[in-house]
């Protein structure tokens, strides 16, 4: 069904194949940068990626201003500080952020100081608090999930102060996302699969919350059926160049889809869970989507039937009745998971994540403030979480 | 103790119906022309069965035989043979078992057991070296394979049994027989003895002890057997792995059933392979006693220790249902183990269920199981079942393990269920999608992938059967034979027919077929590129080739009868032609020797080679090769040439 309205927004540039890294340096040129600034985490420097990176750059004549690769797993205003003086001092002009959902929001918090010309993040947490057209920003994702090359959002924590600042803007919105499959190449099985699943429930979620609409619906069938597609290859052999780039571009799309449409109860148990006992975000997406589609079923069943085609492939969603279609989708996702725990040991209940079952009220109280809650098709109270949380618990 | 050299030819004779028995003898020319096993068992049928005969009336004759190897201590030798007319398929049916009960009977001194008539009552019998005794089964009847064999055979280490489940009782068309945690698997042989009223049958044996006519020479072939078992790749994954160790090539070569052999591949199939069941399910050795190969094992299922369900177990109760978990396969295969079902059988019937509810040949409103006598709280005092509707659909455990209790049970739906799916398509209709051959349900193998495979289903003599001639292990596991071309495909299947009922009626189990014939110098030593073209292109000569002298030099010193390869290879082509013969006087001929339309008519889903199974290619020649008439006949020259007597010398 047609939405009254919607809106729809990307205007990321996505440049994908097995060699876009070389074509980065003239596409920057395009965009006015002569002097980038690299950010990228430790992880990512070990693996040798730092390298691979620079290589291509090596023969183009355009200089890095500068590689800052230390950024904490979760980012901190401390960090995009100490980045935004490095930034000035080396007279840098852009941003490139290479690694997963911390550096790219960390880049994120840098690009609003540099742009700003501020030292205080704070004042421009919130929506839409930014005025000025931002710097050059091009994300290399170097795992496949979060989406946040694609996405308005950025998430940064104060700990001095002790806080959590969100950030939402269009112009947050980097210029380009570029997929390498080199990039992800690396990324060991346990990770990949619950980055996957990450990606996977951001495209159940977009399908199935309250602000869906037919773009972000596209996006989100044809991640699904991209991940179904390569998942399990890429968790089982993740050398192989071909998977890996089918999953960074279905990450992709599942992030242009839920950050049009947002995502719902899964997101707001996974982000409850992951700020009290500190499951892994991708762990706790792949723990939660079963049990977020069962919560709810009654209110969207035929669009969770839809999901069965992309999830199971066209002579599996024919063959199955419609009235059975639903069930089968959350059948089809939970021997997903039975198969990812069987390659990986991907935790699939609290209990293997390492959750204690006396957490869960505390959890139930969380997730029903989490922000995500509110475009989820069906309400959920403190008792309703509990319940889910109970379910998933073992 | 006293000794038998080599094999006994007293046969125990038991009449159920007058509750006598008596001792007759095989002819030592019956034992030179037929072996043992299967072999000599299917002469000992074909002189007392008269054809027509109801395969669960009071006339029908079950056969229970040891191998020439039996008792020996050659590698792989704990092996027993049945055979008798199959109440699934009408016709003759065989099976084989590694279950103790096999030595036993041997080391109680015979070489066979004939079971004949029907009891009045329910019963099992038990005997020894001496005597035999004619015990009342009420009391086990309704009891489980497991649990009846505890009461009958109690002391575990003197005395085996065979045994029948509440599905052998039932006459479920596809129920088997137990001995120890082995089954006579196929053909519904245990429904014979459900109809007869025999719940079990107690050898006491270890009172013989078994010596080779020829010690020296028999433990010199033993060192060599076992030493190519040691050495020979296929082999020693199935050690490692168990039989499924066969998933991983057979959904590379996308042959895997999966949907009703609607698809031949899963991304799932690593979930159900020997290498994933290994390392998460803590699997040990669980074998056939001896054993050499060792490919049975148990594992942790569900918190609890259980059989490791079989390759065929995995795809008939998993894939073929699109289902890929492993817990949930190992209840079904409790649950069949228990009632004593053939798990292939009752896989393919479900299949074709679920695909008949998906077109609405079936109603969905049938499925409803009796949920048990005490849930029903409030109704306290009341014996009435409460029912639970159940479903069954691709891709869903939920309702399997109720649909397979019901046939067990014999109830609602169950009771159809329970006679197959060829019984099935012929009163709802959907024939084509009924994956059968001569009413036996389809083994795990596609034969789209291997078309040599396809023309052993269709004229295999027991039905859709993959051990009657396992060519799939040249065209896929090993690929030494192009597998999607009829060339060459009938002289093969006709010397591994051959091959396999000579080592049947040896008796030592058919995967030592590796070993023994790849093994040997000349088939190790020449490139495989040679051999793949000389199988290819001249399949005589490579086949002669092959050497498998093990098997007759097993024979010969065991028994003391001189045997030559070229013997050994013409009593195997005796017994499989007397096997026909007797079938086609059941009626069988060039019109059962079908495959089910999907394999000939319809592609696997996503096959790029739109591969059939060209039968037609195939067929011709191989009745030419085999000697039958074009309508699939042994004509009287043949069964001439083969000293086959075309009528049997009745006897009793
Ligand atoms: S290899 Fe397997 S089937 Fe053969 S005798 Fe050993 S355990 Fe039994
Ligand atoms: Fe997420």
């Amino acid at each position: 069904m047609l939405p009254s309205y919607y809106e729809f927004h990307n205007p990321v540039k996505i440049m994908s194949g097995h060699k876009a890294l070389d074509n980065l340096p003239s596409e920057l040129e395009m965009l006015g940068a002569k002097c980038p600034m690299v950010i990228t985490d430790k992880g990512v420097a070990g693996a040798g990626l730092v390298k691979i990176f620079t290589q291509s750059f090596d023969s183009s004549g355009m200089t890095i201003g500068a590689i800052f690769d230390d950024v904490p797993p979760d980012s901190s205003s401390e960090v995009v500080e100490k980045i935004t003086a490095i930034f000035r001092k080396n007279g840098c002009d852009s941003l490139i952020a290479l690694g997963g959902g911390s550096v790219i929001d960390t880049a994120k918090g840098v690009n609003i100081l540099v742009t700003e010309n501020s030292d205080d993040l704070l004042q421009f947490s919130g929506a839409e608090m930014l005025k000025k057209k931002m710097k050059p920003l091009v994300v290399i994702p170097t795992t496949s999930g979060t989406g946040s090359e694609v996405t308005v959002v950025a998430v940064i924590s104060d700990i001095k102060r002790n806080l959590k600042m969100a950030f939402s803007s269009t112009r947050l919105l980097p210029d380009i996302a570029l997929l390498d499959p080199r990039m992800t190449l690396t990324l060991p099985p346990k990770m990949t699969a619950a980055t996957a699943m990450d990606a996977m429930s951001h495209a159940v979620e977009s399908f199935i919350n309250l602000q869906k609409n037919p773009m972000s619906d596209a996006y989100a069938l044809a991640a699904i059926e991209m991940i179904r597609k390569n998942v399990i290859n890429a968790v089982s052999d993740g050398n192989d160049a071909k998977v890996r780039l089918a999953m960074a571009n279905a990450s992709t799309m599942a992030g242009i889809a839920f950050s049009n449409s947002m995502v719902g109860v899964v997101h707001s148990l996974g982000h409850a869970a992951g700020g009290i006992c500190h499951i892994p975000h991708g762990v706790a997406m792949n723990i939660f989507l079963p049990f977020g589609l069962e919560y709810n079923m009654s209110k969207c069943r035929d669009n969770i039937g839809r999901l069965l085609l992309p999830m199971a492939g066209a002579d599996v969603y024919a063959r199955t009745p419609e009235s059975r279609r639903a069930e089968q989708m959350i059948h089809y996702l939970r021997e997903l998971r039975k198969a990812l725990n069987d390659l990986c040991g991907l935790p699939i209940n609290l209990k293997q994540a390492g959750v204690t079952e006396d957490k869960l009220p505390q959890i139930a109280k969380a997730a029903i403030n989490d922000p995500s809650i509110i475009m989820n098709p069906r309400e959920m109270d403190e008792n309703d979480a509990l319940e889910i949380l109970k379910k998933a618990f073992a | 103790m006293e000794e038998i050299k080599g094999y006994s030819n007293r046969i125990l004779e038991i009449n159920l119906t007058e509750k006598s028995w008596s001792v007759s003898e095989a002819s030592i020319k019956d034992r030179e022309m037929f072996i043992g096993g299967k072999g000599l068992g299917m002469k000992l049928l074909y002189d007392r069965l008269k054809p027509g005969t109801d395969p669960l009336g009071e006339d029908n004759i079950l056969v229970i035989m040891p191998g020439v190897v039996t008792g020996t201590g050659a590698p792989c030798s704990g092996r027993f043979e049945a055979i008798s007319k199959s109440p699934l398929t009408g016709i003759i049916a065989t099976a084989s078992c590694g279950g103790p009960f096999g030595i036993h009977l041997k080391t109680a001194g015979y070489g066979g057991l004939v079971i004949k008539g029907k009891s009045k009552e329910k019963c099992v019998v038990w005997f020894d070296h001496k005597t035999v005794e004619f015990r009342d089964g009420s009391d086990v009847w309704g009891l489980d394979t497991v649990e009846t064999q505890e009461k009958i055979s109690a002391d575990s280490k003197k005395e085996a049994s065979l045994v029948i489940g509440p599905a052998g009782e039932n006459l479920v068309r596809f129920s088997n027989i137990a001995s120890g945690h082995r089954f006579l698997g196929r053909g519904g042989l245990g429904a014979v003895m459900g109809a007869k009223n025999l719940k079990g049958v107690v050898a006491r044996g270890k009172h013989y002890k078994i010596v080779p006519a020829n010690p020296e020479k028999f433990e010199k072939v033993k060192k060599k057997a076992s030493l190519f078992i040691k050495r020979e790749a296929v082999t020693l994954s199935m050690g490692k792995f168990g039989t499924a160790t066969n998933v991983k090539f057979v959904n590379r070569a996308k042959m895997l059933p999966v949907w009703n052999y609607f698809f031949g591949e899963h991304d799932q199939a690593f979930r159900i392979s020997g290498e994933m069941i290994r390392e998460k399910h803590e699997t040990k050795v669980s074998t056939c006693k001896p054993c050499s190969i060792m490919c049975g094992h148990r594992g942790k299922f569900n918190g609890k220790e259980t059989a490791v369900p079989e390759y065929e177990t995995l795809t008939l109760l998993g894939s073929n249902l699109g289902i890929f978990d492993r817990e949930a396969i190992s209840r079904f295969n409790d649950i069949c183990n228990r009632a004593g079902m053939d798990t292939i059988s009752a896989g393919g019937t479900l299949a074709w269920v679920m695909e008949a509810v998906e077109k609405g040949l079936v109603s969905p409103d049938v499925f409803v199981s009796s949920a048990g006598e005490n849930d029903s709280s409030e109704q306290q005092g009341s014996k009435e079942r409460s029912s639970k509707p159940y479903s069954l659909m691709f891709g869903s455990p939920d309702g399997v393990e109720d649909a397979l209790e019901s046939i067990a049970r014999c109830e609602g739906f169950g009771k159809e269920m329970g006679l197959g799916s060829r019984a099935l398509s012929q009163k709802y209709g959907g024939r084509d999608f009924a994956i059968q051959v001569k009413g036996l349900e389809m083994a795990g193998y596609d034969p789209r992938g291997a078309y040599g495979l396809g023309l052993a289903y269709a004229v295999a003599n027991r039905g859709a059967c993959h051990l009657s001639a396992s060519i799939m292990s040249f065209e896929v596991f090993l690929g030494l034979l192009k597998p999607d071309t009829a060339r060459a495909k009938p002289q093969m299947v006709k010397f591994v027919e051959d091959l396999t009922c000579g080592v049947n009626a040896l008796q030592t189990c058919q995967f030592t077929m590796y070993a023994y014939t790849l093994e040997p110098f000349l088939t190790k030593y020449t490139p495989g590129f040679i051999l793949k073209n000389l199988m290819l292109w001249l399949p005589e000569i490579a086949l002669a080739l092959l050497d498998f002298s093990i098997y007759p030099d097993f024979f010969s010193s065991i028994t003391g009868i001189k045997m030559s390869s070229a013997d050994f290879l013409k009593a195997g082509e005796r017994i499989h032609v007397l096997e026909r013969y007797m079938n086609t006087r059941e009626g069988i001929s060039s019109r059962d020797d079908i495959l089910p339309d999907r394999m000939i008519m319809e592609t696997i889903s996503g096959d790029e080679k739109k591969r059939v199974v060209p039968l037609d290619k195939m067929i011709g020649k191989y009745y030419k090769l085999r000697g039958y008439n074009s309508d699939g006949i042994p004509v009287s020259r043949l069964l001439d040439k083969l000293k086959i007597p075309s009528e049997p010398c009745f006897t009793n």
